[in-house]
């Protein structure tokens, strides 16, 4: 590669060192053999020197003023630390409502489902329990079909009349009943399979147990289906509403100090 | 009080101390940054920006050539400057206008014609180094307009000596083919071996 009047770069580089001094003794004594006999080679350096001799004649100038530095000028930057540490905050902030959305979100939607497969579940066993009694009733005794079929509806239908008054929001009702005449049914439907007095009575007990179960299962959902219900009626519009306004402020606000951080950073 | 007392005592935090440091080298410090930035207004904020730095960032400085490491910040102030400059392109026209305003003017010993071929001849150089890529350019003024040797180059931009005799090679031919394109300015001497090269 070549530079100015054919001399290559590398030349021109050495030529430039050997001016300032700056070659090691080989190279310069090489340099040196070779400038005797090579004329273009020592024009280009007499042309360096002389370039480099008008550069170096440019004046000093005095500076216009003194650089001197105030107490004001190398007072601590506080800004920039405060912004920093406010930006981090709000960042913080932002992460955690959006947290907080999304949890609420998920408690909201999981107890929203309970009820509906709930519901969905009581509905086919009603349907059930409606069909066992006719199905199993011409098979048992008159006398042993009322002994046990008696207590159960009339304790089902007074446990389930609270209950629905406390948990009529929910659509979780129609379980409720149901469930326990699904138990009585089954209670009732193995009482009429025995025709002997005695098995009869073992029967009855069935069945009896059968309804005290039901009305257990009654009285737990009937705690706890209230509560989830009332958790997912209280998520589902607080975050889409007010959190909703709080995760924009709050990015806004994170975007804000951010762009005010790096320019105060940026002006030093 | 020696130079390195008064490192210590800006050290640890004593104003007085730096600010004769200042006294000691602004003129140095200004006058390379007149060379890159090319214009008074900007080279004297890029100088006060870089003594606030070395002010601020005196701790990290390790002994060695105080020169050297001055420079270095006044090289890097400039070149923020020039990128600042390059970003708002407008803003330094009027800096332009006030440099034209403050190139010298005759001396008392010399003549009105020869005043002005001076100030024409620094145009001409100042415009050169301005031609110049800003990294070729403060080589070029560090070794030929300020005297820096190789090693106090290398240390001041932070780049090994081979980069820095490449860069001023180049510089010093480039800046040559510029000065040759007005000969008429030229002192006797260059002109005649131009035409001795031709």
């Amino acid at each position: 590669m070549t530079d100015i009047e054919g001399t290559t770069h590398r030349d021109l580089e050495r030529l430039s060192a050997f001016m300032d001094g700056e070659l090691s003794p080989a190279e310069a004594e090489k340099l040196a053999a070779r400038l005797k006999t090579d004329k273009q080679l020592s024009g280009t350096l007499e042309g360096l020197r002389a370039t480099a001799a008008v550069v170096g004649g440019l004046p000093d100038v005095r500076p216009p003023q003194s650089f001197a530095l105030t107490e004001e000028m190398v007072r601590p930057r506080r800004a920039y630390p405060i912004l920093q540490l406010s930006t981090a905050m709000a960042a913080l902030g932002f992460v955690l409502v959006v947290g907080a959305d999304l949890y609420l979100n998920n408690i909201g939607s999981s107890a929203v489902d309970i009820p509906e497969q709930a519901f969905f579940a009581a509905d086919e066993l009603a349907s059930q329990a409606e069909e066992r009694p006719a199905d199993a009733a011409p098979a048992a005794a008159p006398g042993l079909e009322e002994a046990a079929a008696e207590p159960a509806p009339g304790e089902l239908a007074a446990a389930a009349e609270p209950q629905a008054d406390s948990i009529e929001d929910a659509d979780v009702l129609p379980a409720q009943p149901i469930l326990g005449a699904d138990e009585a049914a089954a209670g009732e439907a193995r009482a009429e399979q025995g025709a002997a007095e005695p098995e009869a009575v073992f029967e009855e007990q069935l069945a009896a147990e059968g309804a005290l179960k039901a009305d257990g299962q009654r009285e737990s959902l009937t705690e706890e289906l209230p509560a989830q219900v009332s958790v997912a009626e209280e998520a589902a519009p607080f975050s889409q509403g007010p959190l909703r306004v709080v995760e924009i402020g709050l990015a806004a606000i994170v975007i804000l100090l951010l762009g005010l951080t790096l320019w105060v950073r940026q002006r030093g | 009080m020696d130079e390195l007392a008064l490192i210590q005592g800006a050290k640890s935090g004593d104003l007085d101390a730096f600010n004769r440091l200042v006294l000691n080298y602004q003129g140095l410090a200004f006058n390379v940054a007149l060379r890159i930035m090319g214009d008074e207004p900007s080279a004297a904020d890029a100088t006060q920006e870089a003594f606030i730095s070395a002010y601020r960032g005196l701790k990290r400085y390790r002994g060695g050539s105080f020169r050297a490491w001055l420079l270095r910040i006044v090289t890097n102030a400039c070149y923020d400057e020039l990128r600042r400059l390059k970003r708002r392109p407008a803003a330094s026209l009027d800096e332009m206008m006030e440099q034209e305003a403050a190139l010298p003017v005759a001396s008392p010993t010399e003549g009105p014609e020869a005043a002005v071929q001076r100030s024409e001849l620094i145009r001409v150089i100042e415009d050169c180094l301005q031609g110049l890529a800003p990294e070729f350019r403060v080589v070029a003024v560090l070794v030929d307009i300020q005297g820096f040797n190789y090693q106090e180059v290398a240390e001041s931009i932070g780049k090994p000596l081979g980069t820095v005799k490449s860069r001023l090679a180049r510089a010093r031919a480039k800046l040559r083919e510029c000065l040759q394109e007005h000969g008429e300015l030229l002192p006797t001497s260059i002109r005649l071996q131009n035409e001795a090269a031709r």
